[in-house]
């Protein structure tokens, strides 16, 4: 007897326990642990009337939002920690090399320099990314240069935001590239089935079989002079994120296939029709949007390849041409330069290293809260 | 007797596959009156589901394709109509519920903008007006609070309840013709009885013809005026549902009935089954494609088709040898 009367005793206080632990949690739980707590403790009231439950659960209920599938897997995201940190890190370095060039001209002492080194410089000359102080090549950091000049005398912070831009530009429109291209064809090729699908699909494939590097380097030494004659200084970076562009965008084109099959199968689609909406309808409508998550993940993680991608071209000269700045071309400058001042080749590799990482690792976050099966 | 609604002559419908032409729907006529639930039932893969689909011609086409036969809906046929026909009859005047309420509805929007957007293109209503009926139709279908619930998302419902939204959304238009695909073989038994009352309520409040689509003759018994009995592509019975029940005269339904579990079985006994595969439909031997089945079977059922022929009062049966 008593044995029984104290086991129920310490479960109905570990029941109580819980729910003064955890009072509503998101689902609002509080709500329809009440009913039961009653029956539990008082055994007079055991029935409750329709209209009383009615609006228990409905106090439960409104209490959570309604959530759409994108609002949850942006929740998810929100809760993953490492992302969150490489998202800062990440707006941090655009908005960083975006708006501090701004300010960074106007900051800093005027400066004993010039052909001659006589003449006083303003920073607005020598934070000027182009600028030459021949007069002070190399230099470690100083109050004028806070990372130190390369073998041209020019200010390294400037360059290095330059280049975050430069990156950031090819990043963007290589991504808008590959998620259009990827996203139409792909939708395409696994809504229509037949011989459009395996003519689009072979067109992929086809595609996917150039080397990304190879490609963007026969593009640019082979069109870069006409691409430069015709669009300017900026003709070489288009030309090379297209040639990137190319190369990544029949990965996506997969992806999206591969999800607009499975999509396909879906009786929403077939009810879709059944309610007589067109082929077209039902793509925008019900295919697209419900791609929205393997898009975002698979293009994230694109950015990274395309970034190094990038990079890589602009080392071997092919890409941005030299007044201009890439991380790309200032390790390839700093590189010639290792032996006198090892800092040059330091800045540029660890913006690029950090840049990448933190794209990459708010990928893998990404992939994990939007794409359907890594949940959980 | 109520004016034929759904009016489907020799209706036959072949898959061409590489291994072969399968006759998944092969002369099959039937008829829906206004008003009046007509059951079809049979084994997986004796065509019911393709004859549905076929009535509404969303077969994936290749490699499905309607090759004879007449679907007169109202007295067009729906295999003459053209795209514009077509998709303003489907979800207007002849409205479809699918198995699997899991999958049915887009996961991406709230139910109330995908009921709407079903009104708003039918019943040319602005986007209050589609509202208020999606309001209206998630009350007929007893979902608590419908006016909240209008922005909830289908993960936020269970099965029940997005069968009851896919309820809604095929009745929200007015049809005149529903068509049930196993609506309920995805449900569990209690939820079973409660979605099939429901659809019964309202299709005769409605006054809305159901063609349901089912194996499980416990949902034929409850909720059909007649049935027809499917086997390997054809119609082989065709009776009211009392009588089918009571005086089945086709072997197959006879079989059929046999193997329903029943309470009074004494324990312990063995379930019945029917013998032997469905045939396969891609060679058919000549006559009835039940005898290798059948334990009435007699030589000339092996040689010769029988074809549907009444029976009874109006009870019809292809077989030689009925009862």
């Amino acid at each position: 007897m008593r044995i029984d009367e104290s086991s129920e005793q310490t479960g109905t206080q570990s029941f109580n326990d819980g729910y003064s632990i955890n009072p509503g949690s998101e689902l609002g739980t509080a709500g329809f642990l009440e009913p039961q707590l009653a029956i539990a403790t008082n055994p007079l009231e055991t029935t409750l009337s329709q209209s009383e439950l009615d609006l228990r659960t409905q106090e439960a209920v409104t209490e959570g939002q309604s959530l759409s599938p994108i609002e949850a897997s942006l929740r998810r995201l929100g809760r993953d920690k490492r992302a969150m940190v490489c998202l800062a890190v990440i707006i941090f370095m655009v908005v960083a090399s975006y708006v501090f060039p701004i300010f960074y001209l106007h900051m800093g002492p005027n400066i004993q320099g010039g052909i001659f080194g006589n003449a006083s410089v303003p920073p607005e000359l020598y934070h000027y990314m182009q600028h030459q102080e021949l007069l002070n090549l190399d230099a470690p950091s100083s109050l004028a240069h806070p990372l130190g000049t390369d073998q041209l005398g020019r200010d390294i912070l400037a360059r290095l935001m330059a280049g975050v831009n430069v990156s950031i530009q090819v990043a963007l429109f290589v991504e808008i590239f590959d998620v259009v291209l990827g996203l139409i064809i792909g939708v395409l090729a696994g809504f229509f089935g037949g011989w459009i699908d395996t003519f689009l699909a072979r067109f992929t494939d086809l595609m996917f079989a150039f080397p990304t590097l190879l490609f963007a380097i026969l593009a640019a030494a082979t069109l870069g002079p006409a691409f430069v004659d015709a669009l300017g200084p900026q003709g070489r970076l288009i030309l090379v994120s297209i040639a990137i562009g190319i190369t990544v965008w029949p990965q996506m084109a997969r992806f999206v296939r591969g999800q607009t099959l499975q999509l396909k199968e879906q009786q929403f689609i077939e009810a879709a029709r059944m309610s007589g909406s067109s082929n077209q309808r039902i793509m925008m409508q019900h295919i697209v949007p419900n791609l929205f998550s393997i898009v975002v993940a698979a293009a994230t993680l694109d950015i990274v390849g395309t970034i190094t991608a990038e990079a890589a071209i602009s080392l071997l000269g092919l890409g941005v041409e030299p007044p201009g700045s890439s991380l790309g071309l200032m390790i390839n400058d700093a590189a010639q330069r290792i032996n006198i001042s090892l800092w040059e080749i330091l800045w540029p590799t660890i913006t690029l290293s950090i840049l990448v990482l933190a794209i990459s690792f708010l990928g893998d976050g990404v992939n994990d809260a939007f794409n359907p099966r890594t949940k959980d | 007797m109520a004016e034929k609604l759904l009016d489907v002559q020799h209706l036959r419908t072949h898959f061409f596959t590489r291994a072969g032409v399968v006759k998944a729907v092969e002369d099959v006529s039937f008829y829906i009156d206004e008003g009046e639930t007509l059951g079809l039932v049979g084994e997986s893969g004796c065509g019911k589901s393709v004859t549905s689909l076929s009535i509404l011609r969303l077969l994936e086409s290749p490699p499905g394709k309607i090759v004879g036969g007449k679907v007169l809906f109202q007295g067009e046929d729906i295999l003459e109509m053209n795209r514009e026909e077509l998709n303003a009859l489907r979800g207007g005047r002849a409205a479809m519920i699918f198995q699997d309420p899991m999958t049915s509805l887009n996961p991406v929007y709230p139910i109330g903008y995908q009921i709407a957007e079903a009104v708003k293109a039918h019943l040319k209503l602005d986007d209050k007006a589609a509202m208020n009926r999606a309001v209206e139709m998630l009350d007929r279908v007893r979902i608590p609070e419908a006016r909240r619930r209008l922005n909830h998302y289908p993960h936020e419902f269970s099965g029940g309840m997005r069968q009851r939204v896919m309820i809604a959304i095929a009745l929200s238009c007015n049809p005149q013709l529903l068509i049930a695909d196993e609506p309920t073989t995805a449900l569990d038994v209690t939820i079973q009885a409660q979605v099939l009352d429901l659809m019964k309520g309202l299709a005769q409040e409605f006054r809305t013809a159901t063609l349901l689509i089912t194996h499980d003759l416990g949902v034929v018994a409850g909720s059909c005026d007649r049935v027809n009995v499917m086997y390997a592509g054809r119609i082989v019975e065709a009776a009211p549902t009392t009588t089918l029940f009571a005086k089945p005269a086709h072997p197959y339904t006879q079989a059929l009935l046999a193997a329903v579990p029943r309470s009074d079985t004494p324990k312990g006994s063995r379930l019945a089954a029917i013998g032997g595969q469905p045939p396969n439909l891609i060679n058919l031997a000549p006559g009835c494609p039940f005898a290798p089945r059948c334990p009435k079977a007699q030589a000339r059922c092996r040689a010769e088709l029988p074809p549907l022929e009444t029976v009874g009062p109006n009870q019809q049966a292809a077989c030689f040898y009925p009862y």
